[in-house]
């Protein structure tokens, strides 16, 4: 049974996770490349014997981990992967940094009653997801959303980007963005999120409330 | 060991490096692993060969295998001869647990962004991505994971395919069958004036995506 992003939070030991597009994530700061390399060596020990394991992106400052069923959903399964990581990490002495995690998602707008996710498949080698995604296979490339057009209302073009970020970190950025020149469109849905425009009007919405999604649809 | 800034075309002129393409980022080679256990074994190795070449390469460890990438000189100046090094060393430790490189998923996505004549909007999308400069035209994920956002200028839609498009760094070998699928799939190509470095492609509602197998191959000049 799949659980919402507020059950997810509702676990034990699971507070330096956050949940974004593309499943329940989390960064953990290393001292070294080598000690990113030990963690992800004692991580994958402890997730021995679950039949789902997680994406891990070791970097020279830290290790990204990241854990969701293949239908997109988290469950249970992602607890015990988040608890077991969580826990491997301490024994290191890791630190997590929430503020580092970021997904960005490329959102088409297409005319309505057209499917154009056949082609961007093929284009970019991606799959299907659900009924409105599409992700890279090996999920090192940024996932793709799928949306009817809209009538253009804001002025923003066709195309924006999707940022998704952990709550707490969403309304910063959207006055980080507005101080270097950027233009709100609409805060009618905040916190849950913010659209805003470039100086040019491209558009870019700035999403915090994949984290907290209590919606048992999402589940 | 110097380590001297190389071409794509001379590393794969290099030899020991089949498998491992150029694309956007640097030299990276995916390789996929009968289980968790094996890749976590694989980045432990990836680990020792980074320590004793003196680098710290980008590792993707996913259930299904391993992806390494890697611009021995940064991410401005690019790769280098380390990295001929690096990449032989790992395909030789990855042979030895039964694992060849598969690069028929690699891939490289970045973001091009329009922009009319004399309009700078990179602060902008500095702040809103929190990403770092890389040059004049390109900015970057400082943790290299997200997509690379490149800048230029708007054209006067002569193809029609609308302001803001995908590019995909492919092997520079899969890129005319990466066409011919998405043609397949409903889309068209609408430039192919310099093909096979690049085509121009638009869905058959003209958003558009270009596939650059020139990125792989590129000779400098």
């Amino acid at each position: 049974m799949g659980i919402t992003a507020k059950g997810f939070h509702d676990a034990a030991d699971v507070e330096q996770w956050r949940v974004l597009f593309g499943g329940a994530m989390s960064y953990w700061r290393t001292a070294s490349y080598a000690q990113g390399i030990a963690f992800t060596a004692a991580l994958a020990v402890a997730v021995g014997g679950l039949d789902r394991q997680p994406d891990v992106d070791v970097r020279p400052d830290g290790v990204f981990v990241r854990t969701v069923r293949a239908d997109g959903r988290l469950d249970e399964v992602d607890v015990q992967i988040a608890q077991r990581v969580t826990a491997a990490a301490r024994d290191l002495g890791l630190e997590a940094d929430p503020s580092q995690l970021q997904v960005i998602q490329i959102a088409v707008a297409q005319g309505a009653g057209q499917d154009v996710r056949p082609f961007w498949n093929a284009a970019l080698g991606y799959d299907d997801l659900g009924d409105e995604d599409a992700i890279d296979p090996l999920r090192r490339n940024p996932p793709l959303w799928f949306h009817e057009l809209h009538s253009g209302a804001t002025g923003r073009g066709r195309t924006h980007i999707d940022l998704s970020l952990p709550a707490e970190q969403a309304e910063a950025r959207v006055r980080a963005a507005l101080a270097a020149g950027g233009r709100l469109v609409s805060d009618a849905h905040a916190p849950l999120w913010w659209t805003i425009a470039s100086p040019d009007n491209h558009g870019v919405d700035i999403a915090g409330w994949t984290d907290g999604d209590d919606d048992p649809d999402h589940a | 060991m110097t380590d001297d800034s190389i071409t794509p075309a001379e590393f794969h002129a290099a030899g020991g490096v089949e498998g491992w393409h150029v694309l956007y980022g640097g030299v990276q080679a995916h390789f996929p692993t009968a289980s968790f256990a094996h890749g976590a074994a694989l980045v432990a190795a990836v680990g020792e060969i980074a320590a004793a070449l003196g680098l710290e390469p980008e590792i993707d460890l996913r259930p299904e295998g391993v992806t390494v990438r890697s611009s021995s000189l940064g991410p401005v100046q690019g790769i280098g001869t380390s990295d001929v090094e690096l990449a032989r060393r790992v395909s030789l430790a990855a042979g030895t647990v039964g694992s060849r490189p598969d690069d028929t998923r690699l891939h490289t996505l970045g973001i091009a962004v329009a922009q009319g004549e004399g309009a700078d909007t990179q602060d902008f999308w500095l702040a809103v991505l929190g990403y770092v400069r890389r040059n004049d035209a390109v900015i970057i994920d400082p943790h290299g994971r997200g997509p690379r956002f490149w800048f230029d200028e708007v054209r006067s839609g002569a193809t029609g395919r609308g302001r803001t498009h995908v590019d995909v760094a492919v092997p520079n070998e899969h890129a005319e069958a990466r066409v011919t699928a998405a043609v397949a799939a409903g889309g068209r190509v609408a430039i192919d004036e310099d093909a096979p470095h690049w085509w121009g492609l638009a869905s058959s509602d003209n958003h558009s995506v270009d596939i650059a197998g020139w990125v792989d191959v590129w000779d400098g000049k």
